[in-house]
């Protein structure tokens, strides 16, 4: 379509589009420095735009945080035993003590290992650099900064539920 | 009680031919054999021979199960009529070892669709259409035999139907009733089949949706008591408004999409125009 | 001050690894002219290449979260639809742009059927082209298969079936497409590896030459094969115009406009993800891509054996198309036989492609209820007028 509207030869071009130089218009190098400017602009509200989306995408989806409650049956877990959640995307390990239930976001606060239960000395252990916890979160021993991080939890009859 | 035995008698209407496939006329030979073709789908010799009878009160139930819900679901004409549809010879097709019943016994018809259709047959069975009404109308009256369609307004009210026995007045009240309590339940899945394929998650509102309509199923459908109906569709209106706006929040989530989506269609085209403007300010070479 | 920046990092590459030299090879490529016939209809290869690209990005993209396992792939790709943010853009983006490319391809090779652009000395370039559209078909045809929605799973079955159809290794072939009797697990796994590893490598070799050979030739001009042709000098006296900017400005042009509308449709047309695959249960009707509906439709027509023998003939001759036509003409109107026999095939190819389109459908024609056959042919089976119900349908002769 374009072939036939452009102008065929060099003499052409005046009559029609009147934007040949000469003519009123203005200098055609600075029409075409102020195109290739808007250009310029376009192209980089353009890459912005595309990029937007690409780095939303890669972003953890709203779904990736995990489940928000996590329920266990008491009966799968007797005293003395513990068992480890993934809750909030996160690993929690949930303990049956002789005083009771606890729960804790499993990451070591010293290098994110992932902490275990040791029933014989009642503590939680650290496998990468020797941490020990206590009962109560503390730190009882190892190079850790600080202690665990508690996670709420409730009991019903049957049940021991992580999360709200 | 009397049951009429007539038909009311349908036009034949030939195959019109698309005018735009004429000059393919030359291919019709490979279409010879229409039962042939339909055995490559479904090999089912009753459909095959009875879709090319003449008589039309043989052959008109296939076009009609053609259209069926049940024909998707795989239910064929031996599931109702017995026989045995894997031979092409009639007397062997019609044998009666082979549970060929021709026409089902009226009094029988709510068990086998209830085979599939329990929750409805359960309903049915105690209702006043069912028992009390000596099995009549049975499912098919309503819902048609080959056709399987739903009960509609105008096939409901039908003089000397339903009228043998309702006030229009009721008829009207049954018919509003079933509109208020489904409708809605259509209607959210409708939008939501819409709204799934633009990538807004509408799992949530379609199970909401399959949950009333159950339990409009379970409570209302087929019980043919206008009060339990009513209180059950009254119930169901409580949901109702939370699921329309959950439709709404999804519909607002596409319509957000759109207008991010008209941005690059903008950004393109003021682009393609700058350039436009720009190629035809060159110097010709 | 960027200014000098820029003139810095430009003299210490230029120092240590000589890029003027490239540079000025890529300027002197770039502005090298090109015939004054290029119109509009010339862009159709930028824009599949274009679209080449966007598909290797979105692609990357989605493989970010698609899980190629008959377990997860579906839910994978749900996930990316529902969950993932903007994931329903980068998918509608890929499978759109699956469409758009071939669309664009074929009609690029239309193109240059049409404006004999094959003929010598271009057989090679012809060629290459040729295996880009195969491996874009084979692009199309894995990639159909990863959502394992229903769609995809039961079009791949009778896509794959096909191939059972060869003489001889027929059912060899078929067995190894699939990894096994049925669309699996193993099959899935293998047209994933064919779709993001192989066939993306074989497209980036095969256009690097089509493209090289393309500058190094020069577009095709309309004078036949026994006109010599003409130098870049002669061309630009004649009027040609560089490649950059002129032709480069058009190309864009088309691009962005052919980019707005995909976004159009993936706005207001999203392509849907049935429902997950399921082995036990075929829908009814199922067919394959459009791309591939004509010669599955063809295939109905034909004895098997026949059809697999013929369609691979005219795939053959395609092929060779530029060495079976020598005639000197490039021009459509002065060779009117090779013109109207190609107007011939691709009017055959649609009607073909609508036929498969319709076919195992219903349509209401004029008040009349029709079932369209495995041949598209239809068949009455009501009328629409008369509400199909029925009075008196329940109790017949049973007084």
């Amino acid at each position: 379509m374009s072939s036939s509207q452009k102008p065929t030869g060099p003499a052409a071009p005046g009559e029609k589009s009147g934007k040949t130089p000469g003519k009123t218009r203005p200098d055609p190098v600075r029409r075409r420095r102020f195109l290739q400017r808007c250009l310029g602009a376009l192209g980089g509200l353009g890459s912005l735009m595309a990029v937007y989306p690409l780095i939303r995408y890669i972003e953890p989806p709203p779904e990736a945080e995990g489940a928000n409650r996590v329920e266990i049956d008491r009966a799968s877990l007797p005293p003395g035993t513990s068992r480890t959640v993934i809750y909030r995307g996160r690993p929690t390990i949930v303990v049956n003590t002789s005083d009771g239930y606890i729960a804790y976001n499993a990451v070591c606060p010293h290098l994110g290992c992932v902490v275990k239960w040791e029933g014989g000395t009642q503590s939680l252990i650290c496998p990468c650099h020797g941490g020990i916890f206590g009962t109560d979160g503390s730190v009882q021993g190892g190079p850790i900064p600080g202690p665990l991080t508690a996670v709420e939890l409730s009991v019903t009859d049957d049940k021991i539920i992580v999360g709200v | 009680m009397s049951r009429r035995t007539t038909y009311r008698t349908r036009t034949a209407y030939p195959a019109r031919a698309p005018l735009i496939l004429l000059p393919l006329l030359f291919l019709s030979w490979t279409t010879a054999d229409y039962a042939e073709a339909q055995q490559s789908v479904m090999t089912n010799n009753c459909v095959s021979c009875h879709a090319d009878l003449d008589d039309e009160d043989m052959s008109l139930p296939v076009a009609e199960w053609l259209r069926s819900a049940h024909r998707p679901a795989d239910i064929y004409c031996q599931d109702c009529h017995g026989g045995n549809p894997a031979t092409m010879v009639e007397d062997e097709a019609h044998d009666v070892e082979m549970d060929f019943v021709g026409l089902p016994d009226p009094y029988v018809v709510h068990e086998m669709c209830g085979e599939c259709h329990q929750v409805q047959m359960e309903n049915y069975v105690p209702s006043p259409h069912g028992l009390e009404g000596d099995f009549w109308p049975n499912c098919v009256d309503c819902h048609s035999n080959h056709e399987v369609i739903q009960p509609q307004a105008s096939l409901i009210s039908i003089p000397d139907n339903c009228e043998d026995c309702h006030e229009q007045v009721i008829m009207d009240d049954y018919i509003a009733l079933t509109d208020r309590g489904l409708e809605p339940v259509a209607e959210f899945r409708r939008a939501a089949e819409e709204i799934r394929s633009a990538g807004v998650p509408v799992d949530q509102i379609v199970a909401q949706a399959t949950l009333a309509r159950d339990a409009y199923i379970e409570q209302a459908s087929h019980v043919f008591v206008l009060e339990r109906m009513v209180a059950v569709v009254d119930s169901l209106e409580q949901v109702y408004p939370g699921i329309r706006k959950e439709v709404e929040t999804a519909r607002t989530e596409v319509d957000t999409r759109r207008r991010f989506g008209w941005m690059f269609i903008g950004l393109f085209l003021v682009a393609a125009g700058v350039i436009w403007l720009y190629r035809r300010s060159l110097p010709d070479a | 001050m960027i200014r000098r920046l820029s003139n810095e990092v430009y003299n210490w590459l230029d120092d240590r690894a000589e890029i003027s030299v490239i540079i000025d090879f890529c300027r002197r490529q770039l502005t090298k002219p090109v015939p004054r016939h290029l119109n509009w209809l010339f862009s159709f290869g930028t824009v599949t290449l274009m679209f080449f690209l966007s598909q290797a990005v979105s692609g990357v993209f989605l493989m970010i979260y698609y899980e190629a396992s008959a377990d997860t792939a579906y839910e994978s790709v749900k996930y990316i639809m529902e969950q993932v943010r903007f994931g329903w853009l980068m998918r509608q983006v890929h499978t759109y742009g699956a469409n758009f490319m071939i669309a664009f391809l074929l009609l690029h090779s239309v193109r240059v059927f049409f404006y004999g652009g094959y003929k010598k000395p271009r057989e090679l370039t012809w060629l290459f082209g040729f295996g880009l559209l195969v491996v874009t078909l084979g692009f199309g045809f894995t990639g159909y298969l990863l959502p394992w929605d229903q769609l995809s799973y039961w079009g791949t079955t009778v896509g794959t079936e096909i191939a059972a159809a060869t003489p001889l290794i027929g059912e060899y072939l078929l067995i190894l497409m699939r990894g096994g009797e049925i669309i699996s697990d193993v099959t899935l796994t293998r047209f994933f590896v064919l779709h993001v590893v192989l066939l993306p490598w074989a497209f980036i070799a095969l256009v690097t030459v089509h493209l090289v050979l393309i500058r190094y030739k020069g577009i095709s001009p309309l004078e036949g094969t026994d006109v010599q042709e003409k130098t870049p000098e002669e061309l630009k006296k004649a009027g040609g115009k560089p490649f950059y900017p002129q032709h480069v400005m058009k190309e864009a042009i088309v691009v962005l406009l052919v980019l707005a509308s995909m976004i159009f449709m993936i706005l207001y047309y999203p392509l849907p993800l049935h429902e997950k695959a399921d082995p036990f249960n075929t829908p009814v009707g199922v067919k394959p891509e459009w791309y591939f509906l004509s010669s599955y439709q063809a295939l109905k027509y034909l004895p098997k054996t026949i059809g697999i023998i013929g369609s691979g003939l005219v795939v053959l001759a395609i092929c060779l198309l530029p060495f079976w036509d020598r005639t000197p003409a490039r021009t459509p109107a002065r060779r009117p036989l090779a013109t109207s026999l190609g107007i011939l095939f691709i009017v055959l190819n649609i009607a073909l492609a609508l036929l498969g389109k319709i076919s195992e459908t219903e349509m209401t024609f004029m008040g009349t209820r029709y079932h369209f056959d495995i041949y598209g042919w239809p068949h009455a089976i009501g009328t629409v007028e008369e509400p199909a119900v029925l009075p008196d349908t329940g109790g017949e002769g049973t007084e």
